[in-house]
């Protein structure tokens, strides 16, 4: 059962088509991973779907209703939460205030007190291991725990389907694998996963389904295996060298290209 | 038509004076995202620089040289020893910051010189008036503008023609890539700065001729210049120029045709009504956003 | 800068610090007057009105993060109003009213273009309305009211049979009632969900819309209630004066000086504005007695210092006496400093 059903999605920034008429669904449960070469257009793509843009044409209907003209905030009502690439955290308030926040105005929110708010934030802090940083300030906490951070945010606004920008830029090897478990366990706990990443790898061992976005158009999906077989995709990204790569690639008996 | 042709030249002296003003103020907003409220204090101690130098005997149009080169110092001090503290900072910092030593030095200049208005007598070879057209042209309005357009495009040459200028607009568009390519920053905030101060004391200077040098001389012009600043946008140098065009003209009809207050409302509504629709200014860039 | 959300729901709210310093000064204000000379009544009545201005701008500037100078605007108009509708036969109580509902009015047309601008603009934006209206009611002369000459209102407002002592200590009760009811406000907000949204939307515009804020809203109902509460303060200042004059109601020393009381006692907290009106009218009347003519200098030296030093105002120095410690201001001093 598709719980975000996009048609026709295009954006233009004058004369700039930054996404063109992109069809996608997900469905309740999946692990998508968004890649594509650099200005592929997969953050616009992001931006539209939680409503940080306007689309130029195309409609987005999330559980069955249109929301193509709703504002981020109603979106994240509704149930859609994004974290972004650059940690955004409010810097006023400790990292239970900021967990809070997304308690207080998600979903599930409306009748929420302050303090149930603060419990539930230490609850999700708990389940992604920030327990200890409750009473930090994000200014004092590294990228790797922002991102958490961020991620508790997504999940104390009850969010049924959450968008990763970029969740494992800046992390080491370590903290990569990490948040690969803890993604996995938030999917696990029935929320629908769409991340973009660039570490392919990462994308291949944590995505049910690949969509490969390049120049604004959507150049292929799969399983991660068909995506990377795929010509198309390697064109995309490596350009006319990518003839020389694969015979390089079957040499070495790899079925992978990066 | 001979009232129409008064505004119209009238509006140009106007202008030609808040055009220098408002490129320093232009310049610290643009390029350091600082709103200088310290600049009227600039404008004033122009005037009283200006003042100062001609009462000891200098001749007044060789006073303003003077006085730009002195106010140059205080630009580059102010900014580096005071207004660098808080570049990092919340807007509001140094809002309130240069709003306090404007409060300084206002006060500085009301106990050492009280309110008195102290004017520049005209000196001999600029007294008349030149009649064209039944439009009377007072041989120092032309003069003021004169020297304001020349500073302006002296202003320009500089920004366009020489290194610094190049660094100060590169650092105005991208800060990390300026800093990447060896730009130092900080001595780009002190020159911009300095040279803001140094147009706010030649604007103050001219004003001392053609007005009068007093303690609240700045703020009483202050607003006209965020207005013309405002309405130029920030990004370029001409914008200032345009800004200060209209509003010179906006001012001078509505004080001909109205009263001299209702120059300053016609002003303010314009801006307004330019900010409701497009909120960067008439030839401004987005690329400051906050 | 790091503007404490300062959530006190721990300790339930009968029982929390601030109630109880609170009540106490409440208390304690409401028998003053028996104890005050006839000078200092009239202080006191200021410090108030003071403090019911400061506290309004607090909740746009400091919990807002919306450098607002359009306070003239809202007060002037206030005022204005007011005092037109008073001597139009109105009684008081609704002219004050109609003085608010007008500034809220004001605030309402000029909300939507000025809060979408960003930065500086926003600041110009404000002053820019501010300085029009004052320009626009100057040159009103109109059904008998002239924007240029002075509103005599005194007759008009009905308390003119009173001797002078029982006339300031009427409006010092009313202005009592003013900073009562603002103070309250703020510490509604500060233990309230609409305390974490506007501080949401202080901290980070984005994230506030992502998480289900509608930042436009937030904005709008803080801009309303400043303005609102700033109209109100006008009306009755110009009861109290008994004069209404243009330039006065709309001049801008009274926005910095309540903006620079706010600073100074420290943004975004419910003391601070407290701490700022008492520093600062404590050093007026000291520079007015010894230094009449340095008053700006001491002023201004006063902001820029607070400024560069204690950037969180004096409700830092909550952390005791090492706040004041010269290692800790010249750390202050280098926060902000370009690298």
């Amino acid at each position: 059962m598709a719980l975000l059903k996009v048609t026709g999605l295009t954006k233009h920034f004058g004369g700039l088509k930054a996404v063109q008429n992109v069809d996608f669904n997900i469905d309740e449960g999946e692990i998508v991973g968004l890649i594509g070469p650099n200005g592929a257009g997969k953050t616009t793509f992001v931006e539209l779907l939680t409503g940080g843009h306007a689309p130029t044409a195309g409609k987005i209907e999330y559980d069955g209703r249109d929301v193509t003209r709703l504002s981020n905030h109603e979106r994240c009502r509704l149930g859609m939460a994004r974290t972004f690439q650059v940690p955004q955290p409010f810097g006023g308030g400790t990292v239970r205030d900021n967990v809070a926040v997304g308690a207080l105005f998600g979903r599930a929110g409306r009748y929420l007190t302050i303090a149930q708010a603060k419990e539930k934030a230490d609850a999700i802090l708990g389940d992604v291991g920030l327990q200890a940083f409750r009473d930090s300030f994000p200014a004092a906490m590294t990228t790797a725990g922002l991102k958490r951070l961020e991620l508790a945010r997504c999940l104390a606004t009850d969010a049924n389907l959450i968008f990763l920008d970029e969740p494992l830029g800046g992390l080491n090897s370590t903290e990569v694998a990490e948040a690969l478990a803890l993604i996995r366990k938030v999917r696990d706990s029935g929320v629908t996963v769409l991340f973009i990443e660039h570490i392919i790898p990462a994308v291949l061992s944590l995505s049910d389904r690949v969509v490969v976005l390049a120049n604004g158009s959507k150049l292929a999906e799969g399983t991660g295996e068909q995506v990377t077989q795929n010509p198309e995709v390697k064109k995309a990204y490596l350009g006319d060298i990518s003839g020389a790569v694969n015979r390089y690639a079957r040499g070495r008996n790899s079925a992978v290209v990066h | 038509m001979t009232l129409t042709l008064q505004i119209l030249f009238d509006s140009l002296l106007l202008a030609g004076m808040l055009a220098v003003g408002a490129l320093g103020f232009t310049l610290v907003w643009g390029v350091l995202n600082v709103l200088n409220l310290t600049y009227a204090a600039f404008i004033m101690m122009g005037a009283y620089i200006s003042y100062g130098l001609w009462h000891i005997g200098i001749d007044f149009l060789l006073t303003i040289p003077l006085t730009v080169l002195i106010m140059f110092m205080v630009g580059w001090a102010v900014q580096r020893y005071v207004i660098d503290y808080v570049m990092n900072g919340p807007h509001a910092a140094n809002i309130a910051l240069t709003y306090g030593m404007n409060l300084i030095a206002v006060g500085l200049a009301l106990y050492f010189f009280s309110a008195v208005d102290r004017s520049i007598l005209v000196p001999g070879y600029l007294q008349g008036v030149m009649e064209i057209a039944g439009v009377k042209l007072p041989y120092v309005r032309i003069v003021t503008t004169v020297v304001a357009l020349a500073l302006t495009a002296v202003v320009w040459w500089f920004f366009d023609h020489t290194e610094y200028g190049a660094a100060i607009r590169a650092t105005r568009l991208d800060m990390e890539a300026a800093q990447l390519v060896g730009i130092k920053v900080k001595t780009i905030y002190n020159l911009t700065t300095a040279i803001a101060a140094s147009l706010a004391g030649a604007m103050g200077a001219l004003l001392a001729l053609v007005f009068s040098a007093s303690p609240y001389i700045g703020d009483h012009f202050f607003l006209q210049i965020i207005i013309v600043t405002v309405l130029g946008g920030l990004g370029s140098i001409l914008g200032p120029l345009l800004g200060a065009l209209v509003v010179g003209l906006a001012i001078s009809a509505a004080s001909h045709l109205a009263g001299a207050t209702y120059g300053v409302l016609v002003g303010a509504v314009i801006v307004l009504i330019v900010l409701a629709v497009r909120p960067s200014g008439l030839l401004g860039k987005r690329f400051y956003e906050a | 800068m790091l503007l404490p959300f300062q959530m006190g729901a721990a300790v339930p709210a009968a029982r929390s610090p601030a109630v109880l310093a609170l009540i106490i000064l409440l208390v304690v204000a409401l028998v003053a007057p028996t104890f005050l000379s006839s000078y200092m009544l009239r202080f006191a009545a200021l410090a108030l009105m003071y403090l019911a201005l400061a506290q309004s701008w607090n909740l746009i500037g400091g919990y807002g993060g919306l450098m607002s100078l359009a306070m003239p605007a809202f007060f002037g108009s206030g005022a204005v109003v007011s005092g037109i509708l008073v001597n139009s036969g109105v009684s008081a109580v609704l002219s004050v009213a109609g003085g608010t509902a007008v500034a809220l009015l004001i605030a309402l047309i000029i909300a939507a273009p000025t809060l979408r601008l960003q930065g500086h603009y926003f600041v110009v934006a404000t002053i820019l309305v501010a300085e029009a209206l004052r320009n626009g009611i100057l040159n009103i002369n109109a059904f008998g009211f002239s924007g240029s000459s002075s509103l005599n209102v005194f007759n008009s407002v009905g308390l003119d049979h009173l001797e002078p002592r029982a006339y300031n200590e009427f409006f010092y009760y009313v202005m009592l009632a003013l900073a009562a009811v603002a103070m309250l406000t703020v510490f509604v907000l500060e233990r309230s969900r609409w305390g974490y949204a506007l501080r949401s939307v202080r901290d980070n515009e984005r994230a506030a819309r992502a998480m289900g804020i509608s930042v436009e809203r937030q904005k709008l109902y803080v801009f309303l209630l400043s303005a609102g509460m700033a109209g109100v303060v006008g009306g009755v200042w110009a009861f109290w004066l008994g004069i209404v004059e243009t330039n006065d109601a709309f001049s801008f020393t009274f926005a910095f000086d309540v903006i620079v009381m706010v600073f100074l006692g420290g943004r975004g907290t419910l003391w601070g504005p407290v701490a700022g009106v008492c520093l600062v009218l404590a050093v007026n009347e000291w520079i007015g007695v010894g230094f009449p003519e340095l008053h700006l200098v001491i002023s201004g030296l006063l902001v820029t210092l607070v400024v560069l030093f204690l950037p969180d105002g004096l409700v830092g120095l909550r952390g005791g006496l090492k706040a004041i410690a010269p290692a800790q201001l010249m750390r202050n001093l280098r926060r902000y400093k370009v690298k």
